[in-house]
C-alpha cells in the first residue's frame, strides 16, 4: 500500500469503512487513523500562531519480515506464499498476546471477552469475512477475502481523497511501485527491520519559497 | 464470495454531498453500503458517515411502532398504539385545530434532513399535504445569512440562496490557482469537494484559509488567516480598499458587468437615469464620459469613469452631485484601510495587503465561503463583500473563477423550486401558507408574526408600507414535523422547549423520526419512519445528478415512509385522490416535471434514468454568470444597490428594500448582534461560542451511530491553553458552558487550534447526551429582517469548571 499524507484529511472513512465491512465488534478497529499534533484526536501541536497537525492511518503493516509471525507459538500467525500476506488462523490461535506485544505498530487485538455488539442484532459487512470469538487475536487482513477477487481492499475504495493506493510491489509499473520511486517515502519504525509493505508519502504543501537570490541587493 | 445483493440506493441527509451508494443485503436485512458509480466517476464518494448505516438501521433503538404520549408534553413517556389509531389521532387533530383556529394554525416542518424528494423534504409528501390542507409551510431560515449577501451582488431579484445554485459545479474548483477558503472547514464538512481542491494543487494551486480556528483545512492550507469572529467583513472591505488603491480591479469587467461606472444621486441614494435630467421616458443609467467630461447613458460611452466626484443639472434645475458607484464602494472601503483593519480583526496588515494581491494575480481566483461566517447577524455583509470581490476584479464566470463557492449547478435547485415542483406539490390547487422558520418562534409564542409589507405584490421593487416589519396576526397551535429536529438545531433551546413547545402554545405536535431525538420526545404522536434504504424514491443531489432509491429492504417494524404516512392520513381526511399508488409510482411523474425544464435534453434525461437510475440535469459545460449578465435589477453585478432583497415574505423577485428608506447600499461592517468586543455583555460572557459542524455527525443525524461515539464518545468544548489557564481549568475537566440563556457540562479539550476569546463546541448531540443542559440552550435567534438567517454563532459564553 501507499498512502499519501499530503491528501489524507483525517476524516476516519477507512476507519469506518473497515469496521462495518469486516462487523468488527464493539470497541475493536483494524484501522485507525492517528493524529499528529495534540494530544486528542484532531487537536493541533505546535505553538499557538504555529500550530501543527496531520493524520496517519494506521493499519497492519503487512511486513515482509514480520515480528508477530516469529513469536507466534502455535504457526497460527503465519505468512502466505504467493504474496506474503499476515494472516492469522484462529482455528490454531490460543490467545497468549505474544504478537499482540511483540508487534511494533499495535495493531493486533485480542478477544479476551466473547464479542459485543450492544446496539445491533444483525451480523454486518460480508459474511465471507471470518469472523471472530472469544480467546483468538484478529488483526487488518488487507481484506484477504477481496484481495482474491482482484479487488482492492474496502480501505482503498472508500477514501473521500484517493489517497490510499494498494498493488504489487513487485510489478515496476504498478500505481504503488510508481508512486514510491517518485516520491520521498518512508516506512513506520524502519530501524527495526520489519520492512512494512505500507509506504507513507508524507504530509507536504507544495510551496513557492523566496530566499538568497531573491532578495541580494 | 460474499453472498449480498447490491442495489442503487443514497445517503442524504444535510450535508449537501448526496452519496449515491450501494445498498448490500443479506436476508433482507442491510449489512453494508458502499459507493456506487456516478457517470463522472470524479463524482464517487462515500464517508464516514454514510457506511455506517447498517448501524442505524438496525439499531435496537430505533422507534419501529407508532407511540402516543402518556403523561406530560416532553417526559419523555410514550405507549404503542397501532397505525390506525394513530392515523385517527394525526386526523382528529387537525380537522380540530381547522375548525377551532383555520388551517393556517397548522404549521407543517419538512427540514433538511433528508434530500428525498417523495419521503423527505425537498419537497417531500409532507408539503404535497400541507397544500392540499392549506397549512402553514415553515420555510427557510437556517444557512440564509451569508447567501443572501452574495446574491444581493449577483442575484438579487431572487435573493437568499439562489447565490448557492448559481456557483459552479464542484469539479471547477480544480481550474482554480487561487481559492480562498472563507468560514468553512471543507475537509469535515464538505469532504467530497476536497480532492477537486487536491487536484488544482497538483497543479500548482495556492490555498488560503480564513478562520478564527486552525482547522484540518487550516492544516492543509498554504496560508492561515486567523480573523476575530464576526468581523470578516471589514477584513473583506479591507481587501477591497487594497484592491482599488493599488489598482487591481478588473476595468473592463467593471465597466461592462457590474454597476461600478453608474452614477449614484447624493440626494437619495439611487443611480441617476435621463429620466432625472430631461423629464423623459427613458430611464438609462448615465455615466461620466472620461473623453468629453459629458453625463450621458452609459451604453453610448466607451471609456467612462470608474472613480469621481461630480456634478449634473437636474431636470428641475437643481445641481446634484453625483459619485460613481466604484467611488461609493472605495469610500466606504477606505473606512478600513490595512492598519485600522489588523487593529479590529487581528490580520496583520501585511497579510491583508498580500492575500489581496494573490487573489487579484494569482487568477484564476475561487471564494469558496461557508457558513462559519453565516451564523452571525451581520452574516449578509460578508456575503455582499465575498460578492464584490469577486465582480470587480472579474473573478467569476471563468472557469477556476468564482466567489459563490462550488456547490451549484446541482439537481437539487430544481427539486426544491416550489415554481418547477408546484404541479407535485401542489396538486388539488390549494397552497400552503410559507411562514420563515427564524419567525416561527413569534408565531407559536404570541400569535403574531413582523413582517415586511410590500406596497404592491406584484411589484416587489416598489418597497415596503413602512420603514420597519409589521405585525401580522399568525396563530400557530398544531406542528407536524419530519425530516428534522428542531428541538435540537433551533436556537435559545430554552425558549423552543419551555415557550414555543409547551402545552399552552401548540396544541398538538406529532413528530416523524426512526429515533427518540429532542424534538420526539416533545411529541404528542411519535411515527416511525422509513430509512433511506426501506422506500423507492428520487433525490436531487447537490451535485449535478438526479438519482434514483431504490427500496433495499423491506421497512424495518411498522415503520413507514412520509408518502404512506401523508397518505393514509389524506385518505382519512377525504382526500386520497391525491395520494394515489405507492411512492415508486411517483418518481416517473417528477422525472417527467424535471425533465421539461431542460427542453431538447428531456429524453436523454428520461433514457438514462431509466437505463442507469441516474441522469445528470446540467450541461457539464454550463458556466454561470460566463455571459456576465447577472439576475440583479440592473442586469449588472451590483455591489451598490438601489434595493436590498429580503427573502420574507417570499416572491420572486425577492421584495426589495429601498436604499432611499434607509437600507444600506454597500457591502458594509455592522458589529455582529452579541458576539462583539464592544458589547459591555463580553465582561460577564468573554467567549464567542461556535458550535462546529464536524465530521461526526451531519448536524443532528448520526447522533446515535456506535461505530461514531467510539471515536467521538461525548459532548466536548475546546478552549486554549491561555483560556484554559486563566480559568484554572485542565484538560479532561467537566466544565459548564453558561450564559443568561442556559448552560451544558461538557469534557475540556484543551486545543491551540482555538482562538483567544473563543469556544468550540461540535454540534449535534441530543439533550440526553449530556450530562447536564445542552449546547444549544446557548444560542440566541437574533432575528435579522433582511437576511432571516438564523445566528448561532453570534452567542457570548463564560465556562468554569463543574461543580457536579
Amino acid at each position: 500500500m501507499v498512502i499519501d499524507l499530503t491528501r489524507c484529511v483525517g476524516c476516519q472513512t477507512c476507519a469506518v469503512g473497515c469496521k462495518i465491512k469486516n462487523n468488527l465488534a464493539d470497541g475493536l478497529w483494524w484501522n485507525r487513523v492517528i493524529t499528529v499534533g495534540g494530544d486528542h484526536i484532531d487537536t493541533a501541536g505546535g505553538t499557538y500562531n504555529h500550530p501543527m497537525r496531520y493524520s496517519i492511518p494506521l493499519n497492519c503493516q503487512n511486513c515482509e519480515n514480520p515480528i508477530c509471525v516469529d513469536v507466534c507459538p502455535t504457526g497460527a500467525s503465519y505468512q502466505r506464499e504467493e504474496d506474503n500476506l499476515v494472516l492469522i488462523d484462529y482455528d490454531k490461535c490460543i490467545g497468549c498476546r505474544a504478537c499482540v506485544e511483540a508487534c511494533p505498530y499495535g495493531v493486533r487485538i485480542a478477544n479476551s471477552e466473547e464479542p459485543r455488539y450492544e446496539h445491533c442484532n444483525v451480523q454486518l459487512g460480508s459474511d465471507d469475512v471470518t469472523p471472530r470469538y472469544r480467546g483468538v487475536v484478529e488483526k487488518c487482513t488487507f481484506c484477504v477475502e477481496r484481495i482474491d477477487q482482484g479487488l482492492n481492499p474496502v480501505c482503498i475504495d472508500v477514501c473521500p481523497e484517493r489517497a490510499r493506493f494498494f498493488g504489487d510491489l513487485n510489478d515496476e509499473d504498478s500505481d504503488v511501485s510508481t508512486l514510491i520511486r517518485d516520491n520521498p517515502v518512508e516506512t513506520l519504525h524502519p530501524e527495526l527491520g520489519t520492512h512494512p509493505s505500507i509506504y507513507f508519502i508524507p504530509p507536504n504543501k507544495k510551496k513557492s519559497t523566496r530566499t538568497g537570490l531573491d532578495y541580494i541587493k | 464470495m460474499s453472498t449480498e445483493i447490491k442495489t442503487f440506493s443514497a445517503c442524504v441527509p444535510n450535508c449537501w454531498m448526496n452519496c449515491r451508494l450501494y445498498a448490500h443485503v443479506r436476508d433482507g436485512k442491510l449489512v453494508q453500503t458502499s459507493a456506487a458509480p456516478f457517470p463522472d466517476p470524479s463524482y464517487n464518494r462515500i464517508c464516514l458517515r454514510g457506511l455506517t448505516h447498517p448501524q442505524r438501521v438496525n439499531s435496537k433503538d430505533r422507534i419501529l411502532h407508532p407511540m402516543k404520549r402518556v403523561g406530560k408534553r416532553g417526559e419523555n413517556k410514550f405507549e404503542q398504539i397501532t397505525w390506525e389509531e394513530a392515523i385517527e389521532i394525526f386526523a382528529t387533530n387537525l380537522n380540530r385545530l381547522r375548525e377551532k383556529y383555520g388551517s393556517k394554525a397548522v404549521a407543517f416542518l419538512p427540514w433538511s434532513g433528508s434530500y428525498a424528494a417523495i419521503n423527505g423534504g425537498m419537497p417531500g409528501a409532507i408539503k404535497r399535504f400541507a397544500s392540499i390542507f392549506e397549512g402553514t409551510l415553515v420555510v427557510d431560515g437556517v444557512d440564509f445569512g451569508m447567501p443572501t449577501g452574495i446574491s444581493q451582488v449577483v442575484a438579487n431579484m431572487a435573493g437568499g440562496m439562489a447565490s448557492i445554485f448559481l456557483g459552479p459545479e464542484p469539479k471547477d474548483l480544480s481550474y482554480a490557482k487561487t481559492i480562498i477558503f472563507w468560514g468553512t472547514n471543507i475537509t469535515d464538512s464538505q469532504v467530497h469537494n476536497w480532492h477537486f481542491v487536491l487536484d488544482a494543487m497538483e497543479n500548482g494551486a495556492k490555498l488560503i484559509c480564513i478562520d478564527p480556528r486552525y482547522s484540518e483545512t487550516a492544516a492543509k492550507s498554504h496560508e492561515w488567516v486567523r480573523v476575530r469572529p464576526g468581523s470578516d467583513a471589514i477584513l473583506a472591505l479591507s481587501m477591497i480598499q487594497v484592491i482599488i488603491e493599488e489598482n487591481l480591479f478588473n476595468r473592463d469587467y467593471c465597466i461592462q458587468h457590474t454597476v461600478a461606472p453608474f452614477l449614484v444621486r447624493q440626494d437619495n441614494g439611487l443611480f441617476l437615469k435621463q429620466n432625472d435630467i430631461d423629464g423623459s421616458d427613458n430611464f438609462a443609467h448615465l455615466a461620466m464620459d472620461a473623453e468629453s467630461n459629458v453625463i450621458k447613458d452609459l451604453d453610448s460611452i466607451s471609456n467612462p469613469k470608474l472613480l469621481g466626484t461630480f456634478e449634473v443639472k437636474l431636470h428641475n434645475g437643481n445641481i446634484l452631485q453625483v459619485k460613481t458607484a466604484l467611488q461609493m464602494l472605495k469610500e466606504e472601503a477606505d473606512k478600513y484601510k490595512p492598519s485600522e483593519a489588523e487593529r479590529i480583526t487581528t490580520v496583520p496588515a501585511e497579510k491583508i495587503v498580500e492575500i489581496a494581491r494573490i487573489y487579484t494575480t494569482n487568477t484564476p481566483s475561487t471564494i469558496y465561503p461557508g457558513f462559519g461566517i453565516d451564523r452571525w447577524d451581520n452574516a449578509d455583509q460578508i456575503g455582499r463583500g465575498i460578492a464584490t470581490l469577486g465582480v470587480i476584479t472579474g473573478q467569476i464566470g471563468k472557469k477556476g473563477a468564482s466567489p459563490l463557492g462550488a456547490m451549484g449547478q446541482s439537481a437539487l435547485q430544481y427539486t426544491i423550486s416550489d415554481k418547477v415542483m408546484g404541479p407535485w406539490t401542489a396538486p388539488s390547487g390549494t397552497e400552503a401558507e410559507l411562514l420563515n422558520f427564524v419567525l416561527l418562534q413569534q408565531a407559536i409564542i404570541s400569535g403574531k408574526v413582523d413582517m415586511w409589507e410590500p406596497k404592491d405584490p406584484s411589484n416587489p421593487l416598489a418597497g415596503t408600507t413602512s420603514k420597519t416589519p409589521v405585525s401580522k396576526d399568525w396563530p400557530i397551535k398544531g406542528l407536524i414535523l419530519t425530516t428534522g429536529n428542531m428541538v435540537s438545531n433551533h436556537a435559545e433551546q430554552k425558549v423552543t422547549i419551555d415557550e414555543m413547545f409547551s402545552e399552552d402554545k401548540l396544541d398538538f405536535i406529532c413528530c416523524i423520526d426512526m429515533f427518540m431525538t429532542d424534538t420526539a420526545r416533545q411529541a404528542d404522536l411519535f411515527l416511525p419512519c422509513t430509512s433511506w434504504f426501506e422506500n423507492d424514491d428520487i433525490v436531487g443531489g447537490l451535485h449535478p445528478y438526479v438519482m434514483r432509491m431504490e427500496k433495499a429492504i423491506e421497512p424495518m417494524g411498522e415503520s413507514k415512509g412520509d408518502w404512506e404516512i401523508f397518505k393514509l392520513l389524506a385518505q382519512k381526511m377525504g382526500w386520497g385522490e391525491y395520494f394515489k399508488g405507492d411512492a415508486k409510482e411517483q418518481i416517473d411523474g417528477i422525472l417527467d416535471v424535471l425533465g421539461n425544464l431542460f427542453g431538447d435534453h428531456k429524453d436523454r434525461i428520461l433514457k438514462e434514468f431509466k437505463e442507469n437510475g441516474i441522469a445528470r440535469l446540467s450541461d457539464p459545460n454550463a458556466l454561470p454568470f460566463a455571459d456576465g449578465v447577472f439576475y440583479t435589477r440592473t442586469g449588472r453585478a451590483e455591489f451598490y444597490s438601489e434595493g436590498v432583497a429580503t427573502v420574507f415574505p417570499k416572491s420572486m423577485p425577492a421584495l426589495q428594500l429601498p436604499v432611499n428608506e434607509g437600507h444600506n447600499p454597500l457591502p458594509h461592517f455592522e458589529p455582529p448582534a452579541e458576539a462583539w468586543i464592544d458589547n459591555p455583555l463580553i465582561k460577564k460572557y468573554p467567549l464567542a461560542l461556535a458550535t462546529l459542524h464536524t465530521k461526526w455527525r451531519v448536524h443532528t443525524t448520526f447522533y446515535e451511530v456506535p461505530a461514531l461515539r467510539e471515536m467521538d464518545p461525548e459532548p466536548v468544548v475546546y478552549l486554549n491553553k491561555k483560556e484554559s489557564s486563566k480559568r484554572g481549568l485542565k484538560d479532561g475537566d467537566y466544565v459548564t458552558v453558561f450564559n443568561d440563556r442556559g448552560h451544558c457540562v461538557v469534557r475540556l479539550v484543551v486545543d491551540d487550534s482555538i482562538n483567544d476569546g473563543g469556544a468550540a463546541i461540535p454540534k449535534g448531540w441530543q439533550r440526553h447526551q449530556f450530562k447536564e443542559g445542552g449546547y444549544q440552550e446557548l444560542t440566541k435567534n437574533h432575528i435579522n429582517t433582511v437576511h432571516y438567517g438564523m445566528s448561532f454563532f453570534d452567542a457570548l459564553v463564560e465556562v468554569e469548571k463543574w461543580k457536579g
